[in-house]
């Protein structure tokens, strides 16, 4: 048994703030045991408590991720965190490091959001050789030759609901993503941009149509998380009014927009490109039915990983270094294409300035959530630098400082005089982030809750204070001390399986044979390859 | 291979061409280990699973790590990451590719097995309904794509001027003169109009064969290309699983090879970490030679002492390894997650006959139990 003595636990999902003593038993969260001494006492006071974080949305794995470590075997530097002495961070962006770092941090938590069905294998082992956190992939769905044939033969909502379940369970994932529904397929056509009313070739069927039928797919399936859409036209001057769009459409059931400061650029200005990240706020703020995730951009070298490949493609005339490598998957796609964002450049000022925006302009903390959209708007090791930025307006003031004037007479974030509160940021990154994925484990510090327990110096340097967690558990386990890991453990995997009509998987085991001429469970995360692959754990869907 | 792999086959181990139980090769290879000051990681034909476990020892040991120089994967990955480039999967390429370009000769075991699939498939997803056109480039033309669901025009060119040849092709796709070329400029624009008049076009090719200059030349054709249509590329995936490897040690180092440990953390870099040099410099003293899928020795074998975990033998005379282990070979000896040339994705394949001969990952897995300093809890 471990008691935390004394610390201030900062637990929104129960509306706590206050100094209290915690306690660890069999690596879960216990009421405070009458007359039993601890094992292990650790003394926190003035120290900040809080559940373990969790990232909703960061590329951590995956052969779309994979395939940029290849091409970008000097990107590692990018991923040092600052500053860079730190003993663990001579490596950037290795599975193992990946999970060192995150633990450092006190994330016990990360979702890797998209995994195209085929590659699902491959992500889970690497996954599975990622240490300290537990993990989960969004399977991406949306531009399937199976799938928009049944939409074009107007098969109904039955067959696909099936589908989709069936393509959880073959892919072993939380969650279902889109992106850019439908432009992967008519790239393959050779459509070069696709907006919400779009039809892809052949099918006959629109992006919407395919947002429509997925959401509603996922929402009968009673899989926790909304559906996860990557909107069209990402990165497009103008294209807010997609993401206005997106908001207004798909309004009868719950959705999640992600990296959404990528679609909040409108065409004002000299340069017709602007932020339109303030009316973008206001529309999310009235719509109750939207989560989003903000995908800022920070300044520096990373690289872009996405699998709107159409987009991608676009984006290879920018590519810096010069080499981008494009991917026609089976039914997905990918774009791996490097970029440095400057604090010198127009463009890049807007970005970032909108992210921040978004971040403080949408009240509610439970509905927007925290995301670089790792690698593409910065490493997830530059969060620190991040949710200093969120609480400090005179940080902001300074980081201003340095950005060119015409870009910052584009946004409103000069205005802005919010700061998010260690409340806000722990509703967040801990108890929100666990309510939108359906993990009632996690993100809060009840009793009977995992011990994913992180401790922080309570540093008037909140860079500082969140780049190195005092102490972090996971599963009660003490992994973390002063930044440094003391402890790698192998977390857990956790995915859906709702029921669904097994006659959709004896349907696609023929359409497999016949359309690739090779067994379809060559396709899959068979039950047999777990000996490989990290535990799973089964989340619950609604009944 | 029926017949050969009777049940009940067991661990088979030699020492100086001795044969010893395993117990007494594995002591005597952690005495090498041991010893060594500097072990050299080589061949690596193995799964994942025995992949992740050579991570593992090479960081216990300080090892380098080569199993790439000179192999397709090897080379494909260095033109990649130089100029980037256009990849499919063989999956999309037999369902929607409406134009194939076949570029050398025979492309390997895998490669033969997957182009008779392909050229024998209907483009179900092609978005013309017409014979899949072959634009075949080489030595000579195989004998499977005389099917007349094909729409073939081939041209004899000889290996080595592949590369001038795509050179030239790109010229003439950008309507620029060409002055040197294996082939008349009639017959270059007419591959140039088959290439361009692809909706959904996939040049596949065997990379040992067309070397690193045409692989550049054909990148830059195939973006070009892309500027009005679409196509893709496929190489021909090589052998004893590098692919695999590669994207193994990719994820788990950063760096697919060419990686050293001797410092503690990762270091990389193709030249001083190149198998052969280390071998024949003397910089290395010592090699661990994998290779599960297959019985072959590199040509640096009489170089330095050498600990060999091998695929069975059919007659075991003369083995350049001073120590050597029979392991089972993935998927058919034992459960396997690995590469698959039919798929392009990482798959499970289940033991054909199950073995209890160890599997690479075992015999290295003893290895870092006996290394490994104790309290690390590492997979
Ligand atoms: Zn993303």
């Amino acid at each position: 048994m471990i008691r935390l003595a004394g610390g201030r636990v900062i637990d929104p999902a129960h509306g706590r703030d206050d100094v209290a003593d915690l306690w660890i038993d069999h690596g879960r969260i216990v009421p405070p045991p009458a007359g039993r001494r601890a094992d292990q006492s650790f003394d926190v006071a003035g120290k900040i408590v809080m559940a373990g974080a969790i990232d909703i949305h960061s590329h951590i794995a995956g052969a779309n991720v994979n395939t940029a470590r290849l091409l970008l075997p000097e990107h590692h530097r990018a991923h040092l965190a600052r500053p860079p002495a730190t003993p663990l961070t001579e490596l950037g962006w290795s599975t193992t490091e990946t999970g060192r770092l995150y633990g450092a941090m006190g994330f016990t938590t990360v979702v890797e959001p998209a995994i195209a069905p085929h590659t699902a294998l491959h992500a889970h082992l690497e996954l599975a050789d990622t240490p300290i956190i537990d993990k989960a992939i969004l399977t991406v769905l949306g531009n399937e030759d199976f799938l928009l044939s049944l939409m074009r033969e107007k098969e109904g909502a039955g067959p696909i609901r099936d589908y989709v379940g069936s393509m959880l369970a073959s892919s072993r994932a939380l969650g279902v993503k889109v992106i850019n529904a439908g432009a992967a397929m008519a790239f393959k056509h050779n459509v070069r941009s696709f907006g919400l009313d779009d039809v892809v070739p052949t099918y006959g069927v629109s992006s919407r149509a395919i947002v429509s039928a997925l959401q509603r797919a996922v929402h009968e399936l009673g899989v926790p998380h909304p559906l996860h859409v990557h909107c069209n036209n990402l990165g497009l001057a103008g294209n807010v009014e997609t993401a206005l769009q997106t908001i207004a459409a798909f309004d009868s059931l719950p959705i999640h927009l992600a990296h959404l400061q990528f679609y909040s650029y409108g065409t004002e200005g000299k340069r017709g490109f602007s932020s339109a990240a303030a009316r973008l706020a206001e529309a999310v703020n009235k719509a109750t039915h939207v989560s989003i995730d903000v995908g800022q951009v920070m300044f520096g070298q990373t690289v872009t990983v996405s699998s709107d490949v159409l987009r991608q493609f676009a984006a290879t005339r920018f590519a810096h270094p010069k080499k981008s490598i494009i991917i026609d998957g089976d039914s997905n796609g990918g774009g791996i294409v490097p970029i440095a964002y400057r604090k010198s450049s127009y463009t890049n000022a807007v970005q970032w300035a909108a992210g921040l925006e978004l971040f403080l302009l949408i009240e509610d903390p439970r509905r927007v959530f925290f995301t670089t959209d790792h690698p593409n708007g910065a490493p997830f090791t530059s969060y620190p630098e991040l949710f200093a930025l969120l609480m400090d307006r005179n940080l902001r003031a300074a980081w201003l400082e340095d950005l060119p004037k015409s870009a910052l007479d584009m946004t409103t974030l000069p205005a802005i005089t919010r700061e998010y509160t260690l409340f806000e940021i722990a509703t967040m990154t801990r108890a929100a982030a666990a309510k939108l994925l359906g993990l009632s484990d996690r993100g809060h510090l009840g009793e009977g809750a995992l011990a994913d327990i992180a401790v922080y110096h309570d540093l008037k340097d909140r860079a500082a204070m969140f780049r190195a967690a005092h102490l972090v558990f996971k599963n009660g386990e003490n992994v973390v001390r002063d930044g440094k890991v003391v402890r790698e453990i192998d977390g857990k995997t956790l995915n859906v399986a709702p029921p669904y009509d097994r006659g959709i998987d004896r349907r696609l085991d023929g359409y497999y044979e016949g359309l690739y001429g090779v067994p379809r469970r060559l396709f899959t995360v068979p039950p047999e390859a777990r000996g490989f692959l990290s535990a799973f754990q089964d989340v619950p869907c609604a009944a | 291979m029926p017949g050969r792999r009777g049940e009940g086959r067991h661990p088979r181990a030699w020492i100086e061409g001795v044969a010893c139980s395993l117990d007494a090769a594995i002591e005597a290879a952690l005495g090498r280990l041991r010893e060594s000051r500097h072990p050299l990681f080589a061949g690596l034909g193995c799964d994942v699973e025995g992949a992740r476990k050579l991570v593992r020892l090479a960081k216990l040991v300080g090892a380098s790590i080569d199993h790439l120089s000179g192999t397709a994967t090897g080379i494909e990955l260095a033109v990649a990451r130089d100029m980037g480039a256009f990849l499919t999967t063989p999956g999309e390429a037999a369902a929607r590719a409406d134009t194939l370009f076949i570029l050398g000769p025979e492309t390997g075991e895998a490669g033969t097995e997957y182009l008779d699939r392909v050229l024998e498939t209907t483009p179900k997803l092609a978005a013309r309904d017409a014979p899949r056109g072959v634009v075949w480039v080489g030595p000579a033309l195989k004998a499977k794509a005389r099917s007349n669901r094909l729409d073939i025009t081939s041209f004899q060119v000889p290996t080595p001027q592949i590369a001038t040849l795509l050179a030239a092709l790109r010229a003439r796709l950008a309507d620029r003169p060409v002055a040197k070329a294996p082939l008349s400029a009639p017959r270059l624009d007419a591959i140039v109009e088959k290439l361009r008049q692809a909706k959904f076009g996939v040049a596949i090719w065997s990379s040992p064969a067309l070397g690193p200059l045409a692989i550049e030349a054909l990148a830059g054709l195939v973006r070009d290309l892309n500027e009005t249509t679409r196509f893709s590329c496929l190489p021909v995936i090589g052998a004893d699983n590098a692919a695999g490897v590669a994207m193994t040690l990719t994820w788990l180092t950063g760096f697919p090879s060419h990686i050293d440990f001797a410092r503690g953390e990762a270091e990389h870099d193709t030249w001083r970490f190149d198998a052969a040099r280390l071998a024949r410099s003397g910089e290395a003293d010592l090699a661990l030679w994998i290779s599960a899928y297959r019985h072959h020795w590199p040509d640096w074998a009489g170089d330095m002492p050498l600990i060999a975990l091998t695929a069975r033998a059919d007659q075991m005379k003369r083995s350049p390894a001073v120590i050597e282990i029979e392991v089972g070979t993935p998927g058919a000896d034992h459960d396997t997650v690995d590469f698959s040339p039919a798929s392009g994705l990482f798959a499970f394949r289940a033991a054909t006959a199950r073995q209890a001969i160890p599997s690479v990952a075992e015999v290295i897995d003893r290895f870092c139990t006996e290394l490994a300093e104790p309290a690390r809890s590492l997979r």
